[in-house]
């Protein structure tokens, strides 16, 4: 019994040792990590829409995939949509002007294949979403006019219901 | 145990990746651009390293029925630390690293070296171990990337050369057009089919000199 109470004490003593030197490191790192992630979202969304200033809109109609919804001072939408693609969650930021039609993406984080998937993020795949509607935003196969990336059919499809989630959802806001 | 041939069990005759066969998935998952292969490596021989030098100085303390927790925790606290610093100072590495940096706590390099070396020897010896091993590791994570980014991307040093804004955002230097590159090898399965390669390689070469070795020997 009193070997139990002694094991017992030890991996307590060890784990709130450690405890204790993660919680310093986090309180050192958590700024950084903040502002770098407000940094890139911040980049996101100038990237795939012009504003000077958005505030956040509730949303909770049916596209589950929509994650966030701002809209801008000039009525255009910006909507952050979570979708699955082939290796993991990819969020997308979508800019929606206010005729619901698509004004850009930006990809936030993605797991695709490195070289395959991964090329969602280059401007020749991303560029072809400008000024689609919910209808065009689909890959050539599926009837839309988007050219789905070489070897990434299920990346390219998963970033192109994004946009329509968006799109859709903009629509029932607006 | 001596530092040379520390190093040399480190490096050749007893490699983590190539002879242990230790720490398959983040080899096979990550080897796919040279920045990649180099960030990983080092936060395995920093976390290695550190794991090692706690975990030997801790060793007459620890009791022998808990040690495996208690190694768990250690590693798992260093990870943490390595994974937040990683966030916090180097983004580009921490989002391309993804998942795989906290995964070096159920990496058995990690706990393999742990339960074999540090938990037997000095705290000298075992710092040197996880420096060598964590080298060993790093090299052959570093070989497999350069031959997969070249052959399947046709790039090479992406992440690293022609930096665009802070490290690892470099495109790296296009030999020949993406377009031709064998796409399988960026695969998973091309990091099998490298590392398949590459052991078999080593075997020879070990083989070889083992050879050499009995030859003299006989003479």
């Amino acid at each position: 019994m009193n070997k139990i109470v002694k094991l017992t004490l030890i991996l307590f003593l060890v784990s709130a040792i450690v405890a204790g030197i993660l919680g310093l490191t986090n309180m050192v790192t958590e700024e950084p990590i903040r502002l770098y992630n407000e940094k890139k979202t911040s980049e996101a969304y100038s990237t795939v829409m012009s504003f000077d200033s958005y505030e956040p809109v509730d949303y909770s109609g049916d596209r589950s995939e929509v994650t966030k919804v701002y809209k801008t001072n000039n009525g255009d939408w910006i909507v952050e949509a979570e979708v699955s693609g082939s290796q993991g969650m990819i969020t997308v930021a979508v800019g929606v002007n206010a005729d619901l039609s698509c004004n850009g993406i930006s990809i936030i984080s993605s797991s695709e294949t490195s070289g395959l998937g991964s090329k969602a993020s280059n401007a020749e795949f991303k560029d072809q979403f400008a000024g689609l509607s919910a209808d065009q935003a689909k890959v050539t196969k599926d009837g839309g006019q988007i050219n789905a990336i070489t070897g990434a059919t299920i990346t390219s499809r998963a970033v192109c219901t994004a946009v329509g989630a968006a799109i859709e959802a903009v629509g029932t806001l607006g | 145990m001596n530092i040379k041939k520390q190093f040399k069990d480190g490096l050749i005759t007893n490699n983590p990746v190539l002879v242990q066969l230790l720490g398959m998935c983040s080899t096979m998952a990550i080897t796919t651009m040279f920045f990649n292969g180099i960030g990983m490596g080092i936060s395995v021989l920093i976390i290695l390293t550190c794991c090692n030098v706690v975990i030997s100085a801790m060793r007459k303390v620890i009791p022998n029925d808990i040690r495996i927790a208690v190694f768990v925790v250690i590693i798992a606290g260093f990870v943490t630390i390595v994974d937040l610093l990683l966030q916090a100072y180097v983004p580009a590495l921490s989002e391309s690293l993804g998942v795989f940096i906290p995964l070096i706590v159920v990496n058995c390099i990690i706990i393999g070296r742990a339960e074999a070396f540090a938990a037997k020897n000095s705290i000298g010896a075992s710092a040197l171990d996880g420096i060598f091993q964590g080298l060993g590791y790093t090299i052959v994570l570093t070989i497999m990337c350069v031959i997969r980014e070249f052959l399947g991307s046709g790039s090479f040093g992406k992440g690293i050369i022609n930096t665009v804004s802070g490290i690892g955002t470099g495109n790296g230097l296009q030999i020949f057009p993406e377009e031709f590159g064998a796409k399988l090898l960026t695969m998973p399965f091309g990091g099998f089919l490298t590392l398949g390669c590459l052991i078999a390689l080593m075997q020879y070469a070990l083989r070889k000199s083992a050879e050499k070795k009995e030859k003299e020997g006989n003479k």
